[in-house]
């Protein structure tokens, strides 16, 4: 959940703002990793998972919106939220990064009560994130399931992750995990008595 | 140009950095004083690094240093540098630097009295934190 410590990037090659940045989320209790440019921030992603991304836009190099625009085009990182910290004059680049996804912003300098908010709004809404997904990703074992039971190619430990589910989606596969059971074990007897009826 | 840098003006509003301070409590005082450090550490190099970016016509180099000591004068309230940073940051987004010439002047100005004016408050804040900088 939002208060849970989280793995922070913080991606600005001003080492002021940097430090300012891990310090105030250090205090929430997150782990922070800075990078000094978007080449080295881009380097880390690919390494290591992060929960979300603090990046600032004007840097040397790969400045915040080509970082952007690289991490919305990768699958495995387009849902990691990004927070691009910028001057309270350059509205013009907060609106192109939130066009290109970015999840929110942070006027600079940065309030560490107001970095607070922001990054657990964005943690706490990746968090749901992740759990929609995960939910449609189980739901898709479940179809699949069916398919198999259909073909008689099914196999119970498959649903075994949706089964442990505490939600109405873990009830569904506990229940369906015994029918399937049931119906395997009825189709059986059947050929076994139609085998010794011959 | 430099209407911010009017004589006798502060140098820096001090309610900044006591916010920042208590934003950052327990402990607060010692982190600030970490980050005057670093801005003293890095600014006399930035600076020079503007001034022989202006020297160059390297309009790029002083946008983008500007908006970093602009952003560091914002954070500990330093005004004038702020918006002498400001008015550099705007004058060389275009990539035109005629003119900033006294902007960059004003710059180092402002920072010959704000750099020993942080210092003095960074061991200030190291005093009161108990460290061994006071």
């Amino acid at each position: 959940m939002s208060g849970e410590p989280a793995a922070v990037l913080v991606v600005d090659d001003d080492p002021v703002n940097r430090q300012v940045l891990t310090f105030g989320l250090e205090k929430q209790g997150h782990r922070v990793v800075g990078a000094a440019d978007g080449a080295e921030g881009l380097a880390l992603l690919v390494k290591e998972p992060f929960d979300a991304v603090l990046l600032d836009i004007v840097m040397p190099g790969l400045d915040g919106f080509a970082v952007l625009e690289r991490i919305k085009g990768d699958p495995r990182l387009a849902t990691l939220p990004v927070i691009v910290i910028s001057g309270v004059d350059e509205m013009d680049s907060v609106v192109r990064c939130i066009e290109l996804g970015a999840e929110d912003y942070l006027p600079k300098p940065v309030d560490p009560l107001l970095l607070r908010a922001r990054i657990s709004a964005g943690l706490a809404r990746k968090h749901l994130g992740d759990l929609q997904r995960e939910y449609v990703e189980q739901v898709g074992h479940m179809a699949e399931a069916a398919k198999a039971l259909e073909t008689g190619r099914f196999d119970a430990h498959s649903l075994a992750a949706v089964a442990e589910r505490t939600d109405a989606l873990g009830e569904l596969a506990r229940v369906f995990q015994r029918m399937a059971v049931e119906v395997l074990g009825r189709e059986q007897r059947l050929r076994q008595q139609v085998w010794r009826s011959f | 140009m430099t209407s911010a840098g009017e004589p006798g003006a502060p140098v820096r509003d001090p309610a900044l950095l006591e916010g920042l301070v208590k934003s950052f409590d327990p402990g607060g005082a010692e982190l600030v004083a970490e980050l005057l450090t670093t801005f003293l550490d890095t600014a006399a190099a930035s600076l020079a690094d503007l001034r022989r970016a202006f020297g160059e016509g390297d309009a790029a180099t002083v946008h983008r240093t500007a908006h970093s000591l602009k952003s560091n004068g914002a954070t500990f309230g330093a005004t004038n540098f702020t918006d002498h940073c400001r008015q550099l940051e705007a004058g060389a987004k275009g990539g035109d630097l005629a003119g900033l010439g006294p902007l960059v002047d004003a710059l180092e100005a402002d920072y010959a009295v704000l750099g020993p004016d942080l210092a003095r408050t960074s061991r200030e804040l190291m005093a009161a934190a108990g460290g061994a900088g006071g």
